[in-house]
């Protein structure tokens, strides 16, 4: 798969304070990168055109929405959108045609006339998608685009997201966690300017899968009986009808668990693995580093 | 080229969607309108009096350069009104990104942002000169004088739109580069009221200051070291501002 | 083109020489243009330029001519200083030096100049006095 994006050793220093150190990354098409943390600039090549030597040719494969969409309050939707395709160099027979592909993609068909300052928060969000679209970039680069936005709105948005990332290549920047396990094929997650994870989405479940059961029955029920099963490690009991099981990685016992627990009649409520919270794993993975040098 | 007049044509938009545009092309209007009919009242009352000089001034320069100058000063006073959001503003609403990431170079966006201020300043050019032309129906004008006005008060205008430009990129608020540019363009008028400094210290504050060149266009005699006064006054700060963006984008 | 802390550095010094030079080069030009002025006269009759007589005598006179004036307010400096131009650009020897009043306290007395202030023609050695009256027309 081509690489559409591809970063070196991007530093960024807000005064002395170092926001991003050397990191490096890069997007394919049909990936969404979600960031975890800060997000800089460096050296960005994008689809093989260096960002500081070619600006031009560069910027016009990709599409950015910052964390507040940049929307001028004044225009209406249709306004706004012409604008933008000019700027963004779209030759003027092609503009209605992209104008009207970027409304349907993100559902602005019905607002089209109105002043951008009089919509809500989620419809000036997917305005700022529809610029970042418009010139069909290789890259969007997307800001936190769903903050501020109510639980509707949010699910719109991140299935917006993933229908994008079929074609193009996507980086996500976020502090949501479980908007990268929504949305995204890979993370990265940078904690003072490092980067401290980098995976797939799949590699990241793998992260998530903790050996432990919760189980929880209808009737009181002796856990310990569980004990002479085959790979478990350790039973804790909460009550008579709650209990956590650990148990070995390689060898789950939940099958047997179940049938035991059913033989007996104890009725079974629930028997669900265990995961941590992306949470979990982020405090995990940032308090490693506090013990080494922050960077100068 | 083209995207200057895409920049352009939505500053002038933005500018007379607000209210903004509209007052004050009603309010200066007002103001001139009535110092300009003042003026010809004087003129009336001078008149006998003027017909028994041999060479007296006429009406163009009693009325005509008077009202362009008043223009002048009213306008220095609004002007960095207009300018003041010209960048500031974008910065402060979050648009600028928009055009920072579209791929327009910096030269782009301030010349595009300038010439949309600029045509609404030629549109109230325009406006003032309907004034001086309606004298026509009851006397002769100077037209060179009139278009030498015309000239002097165009390039004033542009030096003031330049320079309050360069404070709106360099402003975090659009307030500071309204103080500023009003400041900095109050300075700049007033610089040759100083006297009994040391004469090479005159000469070049004389040189800098705006008022006597637009009074020495004013006259009617176009001297080329005064218009190339407003065009390197203009192209300097054009330049530095196309300059602070340049370095505003590496630091981002 | 890869970003350092180095090159971050040397792009800043080039940023802040390069507005150094841009001033630098609009300062020239400024001068130049101050120095070499060319001029036309757009009003009705050219009233703002000396009629043809007046140049021709002016070309004729010999030597250098320097007006001194003692004048101390503005306006009348800028009227003064406007209409000596206009025999400045007949004859290119023609000096203007206006003098502060109040600097020179000793030279008016010998000069016997008042308040108001005077205005000195000399063409070579010859000296003509056009003292201001204090009620001026």
């Amino acid at each position: 798969m081509a690489t559409l994006i591809q970063a070196e050793q991007l530093s960024r220093y807000f005064g002395d304070h170092c926001a991003v150190r050397e990191v490096d990354f890069s997007v394919a098409r049909g990936e969404v990168l979600g960031f975890l943390g800060p997000n800089g600039a460096g050296q960005i090549l994008i689809n093989g055109i260096d960002l500081l030597d070619r600006p031009r040719e560069a910027k016009s494969q990709l599409g950015y929405l910052p964390d507040n969409p940049p929307v001028y309050r004044e225009l209406t939707v249709q306004e706004y959108l012409e604008y933008c395709a000019a700027l963004h160099r779209i030759p003027r027979p092609a503009r209605y045609h992209a104008i009207e592909k970027s409304k349907r993609r993100c559902g602005l068909e019905s607002v089209a006339g109105r002043l951008i300052g009089n919509l809500s928060k989620g419809f000036q969000q997917r305005i700022g998608i529809a610029q970042a679209i418009l010139h069909n970039p290789q890259i969007i680069i997307l800001d936190e685009p769903t903050v501020g936005l109510d639980p509707i709105q949010i699910r719109e948005i991140r299935a917006l997201i993933r229908e994008l990332g079929s074609e193009h290549g996507i980086i996500l920047s976020t502090h949501i966690l479980p908007e990268v396990q929504e949305s995204c094929t890979h993370v990265q997650i940078i904690d003072q300017g490092s980067l401290v994870l980098k995976e797939t989405i799949a590699g990241l479940e793998r992260h998530l899968n903790t050996a432990a059961l919760t189980i929880r029955t209808r009737d009181p029920f002796d856990f310990r009986r569980l004990q002479s099963l085959p790979g478990i490690d350790n039973i804790e009991i909460i009550s008579p009808e709650h209990c956590r099981i650990h148990h070995d990685l390689e060898n789950n016992p939940a099958a047997g668990i179940a049938e035991t627990i059913i033989a007996s009649g104890a009725g079974l409520l629930a028997l669900v693995p265990e995961k941590k919270t992306m949470e979990e794993i982020f405090l995990a993975l940032t308090s490693r580093q506090e013990a080494e040098e922050p960077c100068a | 080229m083209r995207l200057i007049f895409t920049i352009a044509a939505r500053e002038l938009k933005t500018l007379f969607l607000s209210p903004l545009a509209w007052s004050i092309l009603g309010l200066l209007q007002f103001i001139l309108a009535y110092l300009f009919l003042t003026q010809v009242d004087a003129y009336a009352m001078l008149q006998p009096r003027l017909a028994a000089l041999e060479t007296a001034p006429g009406i163009t320069d009693l009325v005509v350069t008077p009202l362009y100058g008043s223009a002048a000063i009213v306008l220095l006073l609004i002007i960095p009104l207009l300018t003041m959001r010209l960048i500031s503003e974008e910065r402060r609403s979050k648009t600028l990104p928009l055009l920072i990431s579209a791929p327009v170079s910096n030269h782009e966006i301030i010349l595009g942002k300038y010439l949309g201020v600029v045509t609404l300043l030629l549109i109230m050019v325009l406006m003032i000169s309907v004034m001086p032309l309606s004298l026509l129906a009851g006397g002769e004008l100077d037209f060179g004088k009139l278009f030498a006005n015309i000239l002097a008060l165009t390039l004033v205008l542009a030096s003031f739109a330049a320079i309050g430009l360069y404070l709106s990129c360099v402003a975090s608020h659009p307030t500071i580069a309204a103080i500023g540019s009003f400041s900095a363009l109050l300075l700049l008028w007033i610089l040759d009221w100083t006297s009994g400094l040391h004469p090479g210290y005159n000469a070049i504050l004389e040189y800098l200051s705006m008022l006597s060149h637009f009074q020495n266009l004013q006259s009617g005699l176009i001297a080329s070291r005064d218009l190339c006064y407003f065009l390197l006054f203009s192209a300097t700060f054009l330049l530095l501002s196309i300059h602070r963006l340049d370095y505003e984008r590496l630091q981002k | 083109m890869k970003i350092s802390q180095r090159i971050h550095h040397r792009i800043w010094l080039k940023n802040l020489l390069s507005t150094v030079a841009l001033l630098i080069v609009i300062g020239l030009l400024a001068w130049l243009s101050a120095r070499y002025s060319a001029q036309s006269d757009w009003t009705a009759n050219a009233r703002n330029t000396l009629s043809e007589a007046s140049q021709k005598l002016l070309v004729t006179m010999p030597g250098e001519i320097v007006i001194t004036a003692y004048l101390d307010q503005p306006a009348l400096k800028k009227q003064l200083t406007d209409l000596v131009r206009r025999y400045q650009t007949g004859k290119s020897d023609l000096r203007l030096v206006i003098e502060d009043p109040d600097a020179h306290p000793g030279q008016l007395r010998k000069l016997d100049i008042g308040a108001a202030g005077a205005i000195l023609v000399a063409i070579g050695d010859a000296v003509k006095g056009c003292p201001r009256s204090a009620n001026p027309p």
